[in-house]
């Protein structure tokens, strides 16, 4: 056998074909390669178009403020040149303001419909994030100057007001001669602005662009960011000290009575989670199974009993009725039930960390002279703390995140910052700041995210 | 329980409060889900135990079954029951049920294919940016599902797709890759690459080889 695949110690490796081993390799490297990215490509691009996409898009809207400057492009223009912010503009100003609905109020879409309406409402409102009066002022300004005929609908001309607009404005309503209404433009002038975010944290701009602290009566998101990170922590030591110890005993029962015991933690972890706080919402209302079974069974001890020190005294140790704990509808309700729903989030992970300790370690330990309880804490925990990580960082990355069950069994005190995001978006409609919260909140998650790929690694991520 | 017969009485006492913590947590875990069982049959309109569904009755010794019925079974499938008078004859839970098991059948097979293909993809230690790609993958899962839908409801909205079912199965499908990628991922970590190789070397074509060699 003397082929070309024997070793030539002249030249390079070949391969059976002549073409040297290195080029062989890497070839077939890339051709791997080739094949894994096009297997990946259609999920991937499937992702990003209808995941990342529409998040990035939400984040936008966070900062855009376009729309207010495409309304009223020359009232902005005229703030630049507005010399003295502290007295009332010049007449060139209100002229801009009254042009800018006229032309406005015109504008159509492609399809000829008109927007124009719809786009001054919804300025309207857009100004009244930033001081509040703004849109009844401009709504009943947008009626005074252009009148529309009740018929035809078409814009009555010559219009009934004209230059001056100053003092008639001014005249027709007093707002617009208060200069906080005007220094409030400030806010809105750039396309981009920080507003929505300042406004998520209970900040805003007065009228030179200074950040500066809102109103006492009007701060509400701090409390509430808060009491977002107080419930995902509160839920997420719970969760580590009801599930360690099971993870312990699941990890080192034998392989029968611990798979049958898996079942409890995995069978309400596949339930869906509105069955599972309806459930929870009979056990802990007022009515609910866990007050009727206090008032049933606690004992009723009523009447007057002659203490040492403290001589005759009534004593009232009756659970009756009037004694039933709220447990729903408050924040005890969300963090109750939360921490139920997050348990197998905490276990899964410590459970198959703990599972891979081998027992003959604690054996050891207690053969070189350890107590059970020394071994234990010096010997087996050191080594389940991976598992104890990665549970936290998960359970409280899930429960900041956190909205349907707040807001089922939250009432008013057990709210977090997703009922915000939900309560900005479906009744305020202010879409900017539920963007700016949701942004602050995605940041914060993926910040732990980034964490625990970081020490854990997203591919050790088990579900059950 | 047998012990050793060194232990303590103290260890003993240990133990066994150790085991009843257990128990109670696992308690914790499934006695919702047991409550809702009995409760599905009350006759009441009340979402609670109502005096009526006390079985046994200690006063006059005898048991008693007339708070339990299939009235909101009957409801929830439509039939309508003279008897009762209160159901409201109604067909929206079964439309419920049809769209629950369309949109999950669909979005079941979309994700596993998906979340399969990724998995298959990111097994490859050669392919660059691998960490970022499954970082991706998996994030429908870590994102709060309130931003994911907020951001979905706009999208949609532009492409008429709200309150579509194929805007549903698109969402679903999105928040079941995770899921798939992770499992698929796990059981690829253990797979011997050398098997594939072998199945090649003695003929048989990727897609076959795939079919019937990757491990389940």
């Amino acid at each position: 056998m003397n082929d070309t695949s024997t070793i030539n110690s002249q030249g390079p490796l070949l391969t059976n074909d002549g073409v040297p081993l290195k080029d062989s390799l890497r070839k077939s490297l890339r051709r791997t390669k080739i094949r894994s990215f096009l297997l990946l490509l259609v999920p991937l691009l499937f992702v990003l178009l209808l995941f990342v996409t529409p998040i990035a898009q939400l984040l936008s809207r966070s900062v855009d403020d376009t729309s207010i400057n495409i309304v009223f492009p020359q009232t902005f223009a005229q703030y630049e040149v507005w010399e003295d912010k502290s007295i009332l503009p010049s007449e060139e100003m209100f002229a801009a303001v009254i042009n800018d609905i006229r032309i406005t109020h015109k504008l159509e879409n492609s399809e000829g419909k008109n927007i124009g309406k719809n786009l001054l409402g919804r300025s309207g409102t857009r100004m009244t994030y930033e001081f509040s009066g703004w849109r009844s002022l401009l709504l009943k300004t947008v009626k005074e100057a252009i009148k529309v005929d009740k018929k035809s609908k078409e814009e009555i001309k010559p219009y009934k007001w004209d230059a001056p607009y100053k003092e008639k404005m001014i005249k027709r309503d007093k707002r617009w001669g208060k200069v906080e209404f005007w220094q409030s433009l400030g806010a809105m002038k750039d396309p981009y602005t920080m507003g929505y975010y300042l406004n998520a944290v209970d900040l805003r701009y007065d009228a030179n662009k200074n950040i500066i602290q809102k109103a006492e009566y009007l701060k509400i998101y701090k409390t509430i960011w808060m009491r977002t990170l107080q419930v995902s922590l509160m839920v997420t030591i719970f969760c580590l000290i009801l599930a360690y110890p099971v993870s312990y005993l699941l990890a080192t029962l034998p392989m029968r009575t611990s798979n049958l015991l898996m079942i409890c933690v995995l069978m309400p972890f596949w339930t869906s989670l509105l069955v599972r706080i309806v459930a929870w919402m009979i056990m802990l209302q007022q009515n609910g199974v866990i007050n009727d079974t206090f008032v049933a069974i606690l004992p009723c001890f009523e009447g007057m009993v002659n203490l040492p020190f403290f001589g005759a005294t009534n004593i009232d140790l009756c659970f009756g009725d009037e004694d039933r704990i709220p447990m729903m509808y408050n924040f005890t309700g969300t963090i109750i039930v939360m921490t139920q729903v997050l348990l197998p989030f905490m276990i899964l992970p410590i459970y198959s960390i703990m599972k891979g300790i081998p027992p003959s370690y604690m054996k050891a330990a207690q053969n070189l002279g350890a107590t059970p309880t020394r071994a234990f804490i010096r010997v087996y925990m050191p080594q389940s703390v991976p598992g104890v990580g990665a549970g936290c960082i998960l359970v409280f990355i899930v429960a900041i995140g956190y909205y349907i069950t707040p807001e089922l069994v939250g009432g008013k005190d057990g709210l977090m910052i997703g009922n915000f995001v939900a309560r900005e978006m479906q009744q305020t409609l202010n879409w900017g700041l539920a963007a700016a919260m949701g942004t602050m909140l995605l940041f914060a998650v993926l910040a732990l995210y980034w964490v625990y790929d970081k020490f854990i690694g997203i591919d050790n991520l088990k579900m059950g | 329980m047998r012990f050793p017969s060194y232990t303590t009485p103290r260890e003993k006492l240990w133990h066994y409060s150790y085991r009843v913590f257990c128990g109670l947590v696992l308690f914790f875990l499934v006695a919702p889900l047991i409550v809702v069982l009995p409760l599905s049959f009350t006759n009441s309109v009340f979402l609670q135990f109502v005096p009526e569904m006390k079985i046994f009755s200690f006063e006059t010794w005898s048991f008693n079954f007339d708070g339990y019925g299939t009235r909101w079974y009957k409801e929830m499938l439509g039939i309508c029951d003279e008897n009762t008078g209160t159901t409201v004859c109604t067909d929206r839970w079964v439309i419920g049920f049809k769209n629950s098991a369309f949109i999950a059948v669909f979005a079941t097979f979309f994700a596993s294919v998906l979340g399969t293909l990724a998995a298959l993809g990111l097994s490859n230690r050669h392919m660059p940016f691998n960490r970022l790609i499954m970082a991706l993958m998996i994030s429908p899962m870590i994102v709060p599902l309130i931003i994911t839908a907020a951001g979905m409801f706009f999208f949609f909205a532009r492409l008429n797709l709200v309150a579509t079912l194929t805007g549903l199965i698109i969402a679903h499908t999105i928040l079941g890759i995770p899921f798939v990628t992770i499992t698929v991922t796990a059981s690829l970590a253990g797979f011997d690459n050398n098997l594939m190789r072998a199945a090649a070397n003695l003929g048989g074509s990727p897609l076959r080889n795939f079919f019937k060699y990757r491990p389940h």
